[in-house]
């Protein structure tokens, strides 16, 4: 077992201090190959990957609606660990936060002007604009997160098995663990190095955006020590938080986030154009249902806009299964003692009906300027895509009030982040250990900051894209493995499940009678 | 504190519009308010329409309705409530003899008007007289100072007129020529213009026409510094505005009185020029325009929280190449392009830099701004920007004293290039280099801080000997260049060593043109030069890792380059019949797309291979799944029909203690 512990943790530490070192001695050859990699893999097998996320959504239905749904997280007298608000809290905190900010006005407005397929800047390409900005926040994001988390708590809660990217496949194929250590080991340095990669990646982008707030709230200047600066700061932060353990650090963070980011959309839709939005809200639900189906599987191929898919659609999709290990193994660790149903609704329906009202409110808020005041805003979307929740907010009253609430909100949502991220690593290479050890979470802590500030100082937002989703390509195969090993665990189990069921039935029926 | 009193003042707002809204159901038809089809009209018309909304009248805005005819007979038939009407054009209509005198004429249109039902509201305040306007140096070249000395010119003078003053029968054009006796000694030539008063202008001073009609309050006059015919005759009445009201509008909504009262004597003639330059030289909006001269007035207030815009949108231009209307044509289409955008100006030597550098989300550049000389034979094309419309065309003037100067730009050591770092300096650098001459010639900028004083002083070290020559990109229209070209005694000197060698080749943006005679004072015979194209510029596509638009491509900070809609929308507003030259980096919207045919019908082995891959991981991964499923339970063991209440269920067979 040491060995084995030492083996994920020596090749992860030395594979990302290797691709580190390529990173900052020549980020052209690396940016390039990452590129090369990603691009490849997005224009060649695009329907492959657009089929593989759908099939995520469908295998989440078929779950929650299906006989496994009954199915608890844990042991059948295992009580949830988390209250449900705090629970949605942390989902949120952990999975899109920042990106929910930063794209909350400006993805809709950027379809409105641009739609694929359509003349934009018409009342047609508003709808279409809602549709599209919620098959890539709605249920497809939650849908691959939630498979992600269900394989792992399933093994780990109801298995008492250790939370590691290998174990539904050790558990399902491999029998005995020395035969399937190779394979293991891969898939566990994979699922580190996705995280890793993904983290740093994310964290050097939220850093630009958080300075970016700061340019346009305080009036910052954009260089390189103000990164530096505010990725300390952050790093002091995730730091503490980090060594106090996940029922308090991250869920004291989680709460005070989904506070304000509450009050925020309240903010925006009763002081905004209420009835306007709440319309918006209800237009959408509908347009986003019945679409979803025919939306789900659309590329393009006839008109020549592939390009599109794998620039928008695409590339979501795939950030989210680059976040998937992480947010994943965070996910079930939060959700024992909840049943594969309730699991579902609440990672899955909730979140995704949460982030419809918050694009229906911002995104609509748009619109409504667009429609009814002097537009411009989706241009400026074009312009700089920053610019465009603050030049929102100035529309409204209190706006700096709004600013600064936002820069806070991305904050802290990247410090929630980076210690959900850290906290993972640890349990992926300390054997699965549910409460890894303080030490080893800062030894991770002090490697993603390291990254990070390497990535800041080359100064590439291509360096910090590419890095945030390069490690989902290969980790695509290993996340199917684990949901056949899952699915042949949950079919044998079930029959056990059933047959137990019936017994104590007909021992209830047999009562009365003797 | 102020924020909530702005909340508290928004909702005020809101209430009294609802208000105004409520009180409206009942009522009867809306204001409806004409305009003629000029930008004045345009303006007097948003005017009146804004004041009466202030006073809670509800509007029909039928802006522009039409000519004067349109509006006149509009007005009688109850079409429209009210427009705004000149006095002397009033007279003029009944076919009344002009009276010069303002006051007069404004008593006799009272008399006149009122037996049809027509009322003369207060006038605004300023004249917008006719005038013959022609090009300063065109003037004192054929030495005319009045309308009677266009009868000493020989040969045919050649008038821009529009189809309204050609159509007007006491005061327009062909009465003008009788009044003037020009139809008899001078030949005419005119071409009436459809498409306004700036298109005039522009003919003016594209040198298509000599002389041109204009109104008092144009902006172009003094912009332009354009030289007004005395009226030596008093030919043209005077046209003071008033709004013309049916009185049934008057009874119809008794505050429309006190709003057309605020007007009265309100808008200064400087007022309504900057108006009219705003709208026509700039390209705001009529309506924005009208909104700001009241607020400035203090008539209507502007709400603070009001959904108005608040982004700038900057567009950088070069001082020295204060391109006369190109700048105004560039600054215009932009504002046409991106409605809703606070569009500013901001001068900088160097336009280009400022758009690399996110100052500015355009630039207004010469085409040599794409390119570094670097150390190669050809230049590079390093600069991360585009070009997305046309605007105009800069010659390159190389001019020299007319007494001893040089007579090639060979002969010079020091070569004056206007501002420093501008825009000129490059391509000057990119001549002397490639004839060259770099070694032996000293380029000078001037180190003033606006373009004016910049040229000022380059004309200045020229005529002092200081310079052997200037080298300025700039358009054969440029008042300054022509100006200091007509003060000082210099000549314009040719560059036909260019021809030479394969600098056409090299330099694909600079091509050979021709500067006509007589373009400039004293030059009598035309000069071939190069010329290159004038083009707005934008932000480039960047190398971006997954694809050219997405999430992935919005970089945080940086500006992005134009959408292909707004690059379409500025090459509406540009309206130039031109295209990009091909030489330089333009985006995918503007080229011709030819798609080539695929050379095979499998155009990549690789993705097949690995699509074929990916098909049979995933047969694999489904024969992993469906193998040997474990093991049902014995049939015996398999669930039972449910029972349907306690006294139908089974016994249940011996094992329910296990």
């Amino acid at each position: 077992m040491r060995v084995n512990l030492n083996l994920v943790f020596i090749v992860s530490v030395l594979m990302c201090g290797g691709i580190g070192v390529w990173g900052v001695a020549d980020p052209a050859s690396m940016t390039g190959a990452a590129e090369t990699l990603t691009g490849f893999a997005l224009d060649a097998l695009d329907w492959y990957f657009l089929l593989l996320c759908t099939g995520f959504l469908f295998l989440a239905a078929i779950l929650a609606i299906g006989p496994y749904g009954d199915i608890k997280l844990g042991h059948d007298d295992d009580e949830p660990e988390f209250t449900t608000v705090s629970w949605i809290a942390m989902l949120f905190a952990g999975g899109m936060g920042a990106g929910l900010l930063f794209w909350g006005a400006a993805e809709p407005m950027y379809h409105y002007y641009a739609p694929p397929g359509m003349e934009g800047e018409t009342p047609d390409a508003a709808r279409e604009a809602m549709v599209i900005t919620n098959l890539h926040w709605g249920l497809h994001a939650w849908s691959i997160y939630a498979v992600c988390a269900l394989v792992i708590a399933y093994f780990v809660f109801r298995k008492d098995a250790p939370s590691l990217i290998s174990t539904p496949i050790v558990h399902a194929f491999g029998g005995d663990r020395r035969s399937m250590r190779g394979l293991a080991n891969v898939a566990d340095v994979l699922g580190v190095l996705a995280v890793i990669f993904g983290l740093a990646g994310s964290l050097s982008m939220g850093t630009l955006q958080v300075r970016a707030g700061l340019g346009e709230v305080f009036g910052f200047e954009q260089s390189t020590t103000v990164s530096v600066y505010i990725l300390l700061a952050l790093a002091v932060c995730f730091f503490i938080s980090a060594s106090t353990g996940v029922d308090k650090g991250i869920k004291i963070l989680s709460n005070i986030n989904m506070g304000l980011a509450v009050f925020m959309l309240l903010f925006i839709l009763f002081v905004g154009p209420t009835r306007f939005l709440f319309e918006t809200f209800t237009t959408t639900i509908g347009d986003y249902f019945s679409n979803l189906l025919q939306i789900s599987f659309r590329l393009f191929p006839y008109q020549g806009l592939t390009d599109w898919t794998a620039g928008w659609t695409l590339t979501y999709l795939i950030w989210w299964l680059a976040w998937g290990p992480f947010v994943g193994i965070f996910i079930a660790r939060i959700s024992r003692g909840r049943t594969i149903r309730e699991f579902m609704v609440g990672v899955v329906l909730i979140p995704t009906m949460f982030s419809m009202l918050w694009f229906a409110a911002f995104g609509g808020s748009g619109f409504y300027i667009e429609f009814e005041g002097p537009g411009g805003l989706a241009d400026l979307v074009f312009e700089d895509v920053t610019k465009a929740l603050f030049a929102l907010f100035t529309y409204f009253p209190m706006s700096e009030m709004l600013s600064v609430v936002a820069v806070a909100l991305i904050f802290i949502f990247l410090v929630t982040s980076a210690d959900s991220g850290t906290f993972v690593v640890s349990m992926m290479t300390t054997d699965g250990n549910l409460n890894p050890p303080t030490a080893h979470k800062l030894i991770w802590a002090v490697i993603i900051t390291a990254l990070t500030a390497g990535t800041l100082f080359t100064d590439s937002t291509e360096m910090a894209k590419v890095m945030a989703i390069t490690g989902a390509i290969p980790f695509s195969l290993i996340l199917i493995l684990q949901i056949v090993g899952f699915l042949r665990t949950i079919r044998e189990d079930y029959i056990q499940i059933r047959e137990r069921r019936r017994r104590a039935e007909a021992r209830l029926y047999a009562a009365p009678g003797e | 504190m102020a924020d909530v009193a702005r909340f508290a003042r928004g909702v005020g707002a809101a209430l009294g519009l609802a208000a105004i809204l409520a009180g409206c159901g009942e009522a009867e038809d809306p204001l409806t308010i004409g305009s003629k089809d000029f930008t004045e009209q345009l303006i007097l018309g948003e005017l009146i329409a804004q004041v009466a909304e202030s006073e809670g009248i509800r509007v029909d805005r039928q802006i522009p309705y039409g000519g004067t005819f349109e509006n006149i007979e509009a007005l009688k038939r109850g079409d429209i409530d009210l427009y705004a009407e000149y006095n002397g054009t009033g007279l003029i209509l009944l076919g009344q003899p002009p009276i010069s005198d303002g006051d007069a004429a404004y008593r006799r249109v009272e008399e006149l008007y009122a037996p049809l039902g027509l009322e003369w509201g207060e006038r605004l305040g300023f004249a917008n007289d006719y005038e013959l306007v022609m090009r300063e140096d065109r003037a004192q070249e054929l030495g005319i100072r009045t309308i009677s000395d266009l009868a000493t010119i020989e040969g045919p003078v050649r008038f821009g007129i529009d189809e309204e003053f050609q159509e007007r029968p006491v005061d327009g054009f062909s009465a003008l020529l009788r009044r003037y006796g020009l139809n008899g000694t001078a030949e005419v030539v005119a071409e009436p213009v459809a498409a306004g008063k700036a298109r005039l202008y522009q003919a003016l001073l594209q040198g298509e026409v000599d002389v041109v009609e204009g109104f008092t309050t144009d902006g172009q006059i003094a912009e332009y510094a354009l030289a007004v015919l005395e009226d030596d005759l008093d030919f043209f009445p005077t046209y003071q505005p008033a709004p013309l009201v049916r009185n049934q509008a008057m009874q119809r909504f008794p505050a429309l009185d006190a709003a057309l009262g605020k007007l009265g004597g309100l808008i200064e003639p400087a007022a309504m020029r900057e108006m009219n330059a705003a709208v026509e030289l700039e390209g705001m909006d009529p309506a924005d325009v009208a909104k700001r001269f009241l607020a400035d007035k203090g008539i209507i207030e502007l709400a603070e929280d009001a959904l108005a815009a608040v982004e700038e949108l900057a567009v950088a231009v070069g001082p020295l190449d204060a391109r006369g209307n190109q700048i105004a044509q560039a600054v215009s289409a932009v504002r046409k392009a991106f409605q809703g955008r606070n569009v500013t100006m901001l001068e900088t030597p160097d336009p280009m830099a400022a758009l690399v550098d996110a100052e500015a989300r355009l630039a207004l550049v010469d085409a040599g701004a794409f390119f570094s000389l670097g150390d190669g034979v050809f230049p590079n094309q390093d600069v991360p920007a585009q070009a997305l419309g046309v605007v105009g065309y800069d010659m390159a003037h190389v001019i020299t004293r007319a007494e001893n100067g040089i007579g090639a730009l060979g002969e010079a050591s020091a070569i004056g290039v206007g501002i420093a770092g501008g825009a000129s300096e490059e391509v000057a650098r990119m001549v002397l280099t490639s004839l060259g001459l770099a070694e032996r010639v000293d380029l000078v900028g001037a180190a003033a801080s606006t373009g004016p004083e910049a040229l000022e002083a380059q004309f200045r070290a020229l005529r002092d000997g200081e310079l052997d020559a200037l080298f300025l990109m700039v358009s054969t229209e440029h008042t300054a260049v022509v100006q200091a070209m007509q003060e000082n005694d210099l000549r314009l000197l040719g560059l036909p060593e260019w021809q030479e060698g394969n600098n056409l080749v090299r330099f694909p943006f600079l091509r050979i043109s021709r500067i006509p005679a007589g373009t400039y004072p004293g030059q009598d015979a035309p000069v071939d030069t190069i010329s290159t194209q004038v083009v707005l510029a934008g932000p480039a596509r960047a190398a971006n890792p997954i694809g050219s638009a997405g999430p992935g491509s919005a970089a945080i900070g940086e500006l992005q380059p134009l959408a292909d809609k707004s690059i379409t929308a500025l090459n509406e507003a540009l309206a130039s019949p031109e295209q990009l030259d091909p030489a330089l980096p333009s985006p995918d919207v503007l080229r011709p797309q030819a798609k080539p045919k695929p050379a095979a019908i499998n155009p990549s082995t690789s993705y097949s291979v690995v699509n074929l891959i990916v098909i049979l991981v995933s047969i694999f991964l489904a024969y992993l799944y469906f193998r040997a499923p474990p093991k049902r339970p014995e049939p015996s063991l398999r669930e039972p029909a449910r029972p349907r209440g306690h006294a139908a269920a089974p016994p249940p067979s011996g094992d329910q203690h296990v």
